[in-house]
């Protein structure tokens, strides 16, 4: 199969997926139960990605203790300053630290 | 809101929305990485950069992308692969309809083509902002923030076509968590996002062992309706 056209197909899936409650069934006529729970997928996607993210690469050889370690120092930033760039840095600080400590 | 203390100063006329380059410039670090695996898997694949390059930008998601190309080298017919392109993306269906309000106000042109750009980063600073009430004003924020993801997307997977890695793994591995964990602890403030996270994430780990982008789409719906079942059974 010719890879450019597999790959436009999955973008088609993938823009019918994007636009359904967009454009195609708008949102807006879902029961009010159902929007309400729509507010609450903010705070579930990012846990989600972040599980995900730890499931991939934790049995991979990610050191656990660094990963813990980094993520505790990310929150401690995030909540003390509130800027994402700075979470950023020193959650990679930390992660770097303790890799190299624990080798 | 995301960033009280540095929100920056109110945009002049034009294109570019300063609080949305604002809100992008830390999750694009976590993007280069990922965009690097899926350049590196492409090149496994035999697939040509202008082919990627085309590839990248239509598709516009990358565990999917990463899920399409890897079949296609094990021999996988066109419907399975479309089948795990509708599995891993189908969270982009709940995503739509939480941002559907956003999208209601525009004009058709933005309304069709722009949810192209729904992904979890757009995704998740969009939903963070409470200023986007304006249209004009959402459309620009969501112009803005699509063309840098699309800009540092398609630079680090055409490099890594090209040249193949360019970064070091450590400690950049880290930054998609590290970024994502910045976004989610403000909002753990509220009851709501705490139960909505807590489930999220138990749920998505009981679903590690489904197919790719299965735990993920698990845990984003079981996270999402979880606060509002627990206050119908609390009433």
């Amino acid at each position: 199969v010719n890879p450019l056209l597999v790959l436009c197909a999955a973008g088609c899936v993938s823009w019918l997926l994007r636009v359904t409650f967009i454009d195609l069934f708008p949102a807006r006529n879902l029961p009010p139960w159902i929007r309400t729970a729509l507010g609450a997928g903010g705070p579930a996607a990012i846990a989600a990605l972040i599980v995900t993210d730890l499931t991939r690469t934790v049995p991979h050889g990610e050191p656990l203790p660094a990963v813990l370690a980094a993520m505790a120092a990310a929150s401690a930033i995030t909540l003390r300053f509130q800027n994402l760039g700075l979470t950023a840095a020193a959650g990679m600080a930390v992660y770097w630290l303790v890799s190299l400590v624990i080798g | 809101m995301i960033h009280h203390q540095n929100a920056p100063r109110p945009d002049p006329p034009g294109w570019v929305d300063r609080a949305a380059l604002h809100d992008v410039s830390p999750v694009l670090i976590g993007l280069a990485p990922f965009a690097m695996v899926l350049g590196v898997a492409m090149r496994d694949a035999d697939i040509s950069t202008p082919t990627g390059m085309i590839g990248s930008l239509v598709v516009y998601a990358g565990s999917a992308q990463l899920a399409a190309v890897a079949l296609m080298k094990s021999g996988a017919g066109i419907v399975s692969i479309m089948v795990a392109v509708a599995l891993i993306n189908a969270r982009f269906v709940m995503y739509g309809a939480a941002l559907e309000p956003r999208f209601r106000s525009q004009p058709a042109w933005f309304r069709w083509l722009a949810p192209h750009f729904l992904v979890d980063q757009s995704y998740i600073l969009a939903d963070s902002r409470t200023d986007l009430g304006n249209p004009q004003r959402f459309r620009r924020y969501w112009l803005t923030m699509a063309a840098a993801i699309g800009v540092v997307w398609l630079s680090a997977i055409g490099l890594t076509l090209t040249i193949g890695d360019f970064l070091p793994e450590t400690p950049l591995t880290f930054a998609p968590i590290a970024i994502l964990v910045g976004i989610l602890v403000p909002k753990l403030h509220y009851k709501e996002a705490r139960q909505a996270a807590i489930a999220a994430g138990l749920a998505t780990l009981c679903g590690a062992s489904l197919p790719p982008g299965g735990g993920l789409l698990l845990g984003v719906v079981v996270g999402a309706f979880a606060p509002t079942l627990i206050a119908r059974r609390s009433a």
